[in-house]
């Protein structure tokens, strides 16, 4: 008798393994979080929505992500396949320049642009968005 | 009787605010012909429901002059709470039309 526990310190044991077994699944989780950059792809995903469905022009942003898919263009390139003002492009690139959904090259002039790896990830959230546009 | 100047400003602040949600809806609708997506579809319902409850508060500042005129403070809510629904809808044209 004299080995079992009080039950009331045994309550306090048990909640005290509780705490202890969500703490470590809490930490376990942001390690993995932080590991795997998700916080940086959630806001890619973010950033796609915003860009592509929520504001103006999004129409087009969406076609300089498919032109750029066949191959890397600076913005007369861009202007001229889509059809779409040189100055409304410079714009959209901006845009999407800030958002790291694309990044150009170094050059002053006619600077080519291109898709980026982390908008690459996540083609398939690009893709989702685009199902029922007519491409 | 003549409007309150409150309630003067407050009918101009939800004038404005009509003059930003049309845009504002023109921009989701056409992304929502496109795109067709949930999001979209969200966006869209809620302009048109801030659309109507502008237009709606238009209609009583002009309609129910009574319902505002006995109370200072009343007035001074109801131009608060369009204010701030100005700057809500302000903000959010920006980061929508640019």
């Amino acid at each position: 008798m004299a080995s079992v526990p009080p039950p009331e310190l045994a309550v306090v044991h048990a909640h005290d393994s509780d705490r202890r077994g969500v703490d470590g699944r809490a930490a376990e989780r942001q390690t993995f979080e932080t590991g795997t950059n998700s916080q940086d792809t959630r806001g890619m995903e973010k950033a796609l929505w915003y860009l592509l469905t929520a504001t103006r022009g999004g129409a087009n942003r969406a076609r300089i992500i498919d032109a750029l898919t066949e191959r890397p263009m600076n913005a007369n390139e861009l202007a001229d396949e889509l059809d779409v003002g040189y100055k409304t492009i410079r714009h959209h690139m901006e845009q999407l320049e800030e958002h790291d959904v694309v990044e150009s090259g170094d050059e002053d002039y006619a600077k080519l642009y291109f898709l980026t790896d982390r908008f690459d990830q996540y083609r398939d959230t690009f893709e989702d968005i685009v199902e029922q546009m007519d491409r | 009787m003549a409007m309150g100047t409150l309630i003067t400003a407050a009918a101009v602040l939800a004038g404005i605010n009509v003059l930003l949600l049309i845009p504002l809806l023109g921009v989701w609708v056409r992304n929502y012909a496109t795109f067709r997506t949930g999001l979209v579809a969200g966006l869209v319902a809620f302009a048109l429901a801030m659309l109507v409850e502008n237009a709606v508060a238009l209609y009583f500042f002009f309609s129910m002059q009574s319902f505002y005129a006995g109370d200072p403070h009343v007035q001074q809510a109801v131009l608060v709470l369009r204010a701030l629904q100005f700057v809500a809808i302000a903000g959010l044209s920006y980061t929508t039309l640019r």
